[in-house]
């Protein structure tokens, strides 16, 4: 069997076994997004806006909040907590691809924080009557998909920056709200001052958050924005990737010149 | 005999520096120097003992070995690798068990622990099953297997390290201070199931360890290191022959005698005084240099003032020569 696929399939499984085993996943997958869906939908109906208006907003934004804390929490960290468990330097001593290991681990975090998206959409659906009404059920499944992907690629580049330093929790809680904001996941961007749209464009996310809204809307296929946002997700995924590899090399050389596979 | 590892002047340095904005500056650099032209050379089914002090280099030299770490200078092979040039090779056929608890997933059972290690180093799924069952059956952890390594004993999770270093069956095993905190029963148990790999399995085993007596009864040979440089590299009985002129006597006095090493350090040819109390008895071990005095003359010193209980003379273990040429 390919050793890539190998370490990928088996990062995916090995975090599945650790989330399983941690009450946090629970919290992080369905507490908190519902609870911010909640509290933004009294926000939007406070300043009077129309629930047509605010109800993908609230159902997608709160339901990726909760895939965004699983990528940060349990994904990207993932490296980090290999070396302070001290299994990182076993790993590196392992045949196959480190790499392609905390992505499989990242991808798994995504992948399962969709329990969030269903979640607050059920929740949204049935308990808060949002008009919610999937137009293109097809292309709304490959923007999912799409998101997770996105999202996974750029834990991966957390996951190495992680690496360089030792106050990773400072650093999450960081990320967790810039990315709320930045990202336009509860609200458009258009309302961030003008200086801060091309910090919000440089995100994959923004762009996949908007091909997700365009295809529960409207006819997906036939709009030219959804395919503006496939394109842009698909090109920004790509340079995430690129920049995860040499951060990860780099990484990698100077944690075996300096020794620092199991300092933290 | 087939040297499978081989030391070429290996060394590592670590430059330190006080503070961060110093670093940038690169100014009041201090070099350390963990390994120091280290040469070395280990036999294949042989139980390398390598021995120090604390910080004297060992774990470097266990990390460069293994292509953990790089060295500043010099190299090594393992099994004809260049641990530069084929870090691959090299990692392929060796295993790393380090001592204490982590390098576990404690949140996961035995049996995971060791299937994601095995399937990480290839292992099919069938043979992967029956080797894992046959590791957690030789280190006696096979019916904890399903439970979650927290709830193991320390000694469980030291054997688990083990099988765990075993699941690829490598060549190369080493073993970085493996009995560390065990109590006595389960580090002779380990000690038993080490030897049985280099004479059973044919494996070749680098063991630190900070146990003289663990040494001295697993160790084919051994080597001393000491501030970075080796200064002994025999077996255990050469070693005892060649250096052992020390000879360790302990006596035994009654009541609790404070401070009577200072009676005895300064005398010539006592190497060392070590005392402690117990039952209303101070027991004192003295290692002396017979060439220049003699237990009488020792005895006769300690008994105008004290009462002396017992006089014992043993002869040199592993331990008093690591003593003698350590501090040195």
């Amino acid at each position: 069997m390919n050793p890539y696929w190998i370490s990928l399939r088996r990062g995916f499984i090995s975090q599945l076994q650790h989330e399983r085993a941690d009450i946090l996943w629970g919290i992080h997958a369905f507490v908190e997004p519902v609870f911010v869906a909640f509290v933004v939908i009294m926000l939007y109906r406070f300043v009077g806006t129309s629930s047509q208006d605010y109800a993908t907003y609230v159902v997608f934004g709160s339901g990726f909040i909760g895939v965004w804390a699983m990528v940060l929490s349990f994904g990207g960290k993932s490296i980090f907590q290999e070396r302070m468990q001290g299994t990182l330097e076993l790993m590196f001593l392992t045949p196959v691809s480190l790499f392609t290991f905390s992505f499989g681990k990242i991808l798994s975090s995504a992948a399962t924080g969709l329990v969030s998206v269903a979640a607050v959409l059920a929740v949204g659906k049935f308990v808060l009557r949002l008009p919610i009404h999937i137009e293109s059920p097809g292309l709304f499944l490959v923007s999912l998909v799409m998101t997770i992907v996105t999202l996974s690629v750029f834990g991966l580049v957390l996951a190495s920056a992680y690496m360089l330093t030792r106050r990773v929790a400072y650093f999450m809680n960081l990320m967790q709200y810039m990315i709320y904001v930045l990202g336009g996941l509860l609200f458009p961007i258009s309302v961030l001052p003008f200086w801060v749209r091309p910090i919000s464009y440089s995100l994959s996310l923004t762009w996949a958050l908007d091909a997700v809204r365009v295809s529960v809307s409207q006819n997906a296929w036939e709009s030219s924005v959804f395919w503006m946002d496939a394109a842009m997700v698909t090109f920004l995924t790509a340079v995430y990737f690129v920049v995860a590899v040499v951060l990860y090399r780099y990484i990698r050389k100077i944690a075996v010149r300096d020794g620092k596979l199991s300092v933290y | 005999m087939e040297s499978v590892i081989k030391t070429y002047d290996i060394s590592r340095e670590y430059i330190e520096y006080p503070s961060f904005f110093k670093r940038i500056r690169g100014e009041g650099s201090r070099i350390i120097v963990a390994v120091d032209n280290l040469n070395i050379s280990v036999h294949r089914g042989e139980l390398f003992g390598f021995l120090g002090p604390n910080g004297a280099g060992k774990t470097t030299t266990i990390k460069m070995l293994s292509t953990l770490l790089l060295p500043t200078k010099g190299t090594a092979t393992i099994l004809g690798n260049d641990i530069l040039k084929a870090p691959n090779e090299v990692r392929k056929r060796i295993s790393v068990v380090f001592g204490g608890e982590r390098g576990l997933y404690w949140r996961l059972s035995g049996r995971d622990n060791m299937r994601i290690f095995a399937e990480l180093y290839g292992l099919d799924s069938s043979e992967r099953m029956d080797r894992i069952d046959m590791l957690l059956e030789l280190v006696g952890i096979a019916d904890r297997a399903d439970s979650k390594v927290e709830t193991y004993s320390k000694g469980m999770k030291q054997r688990l390290h083990l099988a765990r270093g075993l699941v690829h069956d490598p060549d190369i095993l080493f073993l970085d201070e493996p009995t560390l905190g065990l109590d006595p029963t389960i580090a002779h148990e380990l000690r038993k199931t080490i030897r049985n790999l280099c004479t059973r399995e044919k494996k070749t085993v680098f063991l630190t360890t900070h146990y003289m007596f663990e040494a001295d009864e697993l160790c084919d040979r051994v080597a001393i290191i000491h501030r970075g440089t080796l200064i002994a590299n025999d077996t255990p009985e050469n070693l005892k022959r060649q250096f052992g002129t020390v000879t360790p006597v302990t006596i035994l006095l009654r009541g609790v005698v404070p401070q009577v090493e200072h009676v005895l350090t300064s005398r010539k040819g006592v190497h060392y005084v070590e005392s402690g109390i117990q039952d209303n008895t101070t027991k004192l071990k003295v290692g002396l240099d017979q060439d220049k005095v003699c237990v009488e003359d020792i005895v006769s010193l300690l008994e105008k003032t004290h009462e002396i209980i017992s006089v014992e003379q043993g002869s040199p273990t592993l331990e008093d020569v690591f003593l003698e040429l350590t501090r040195s």
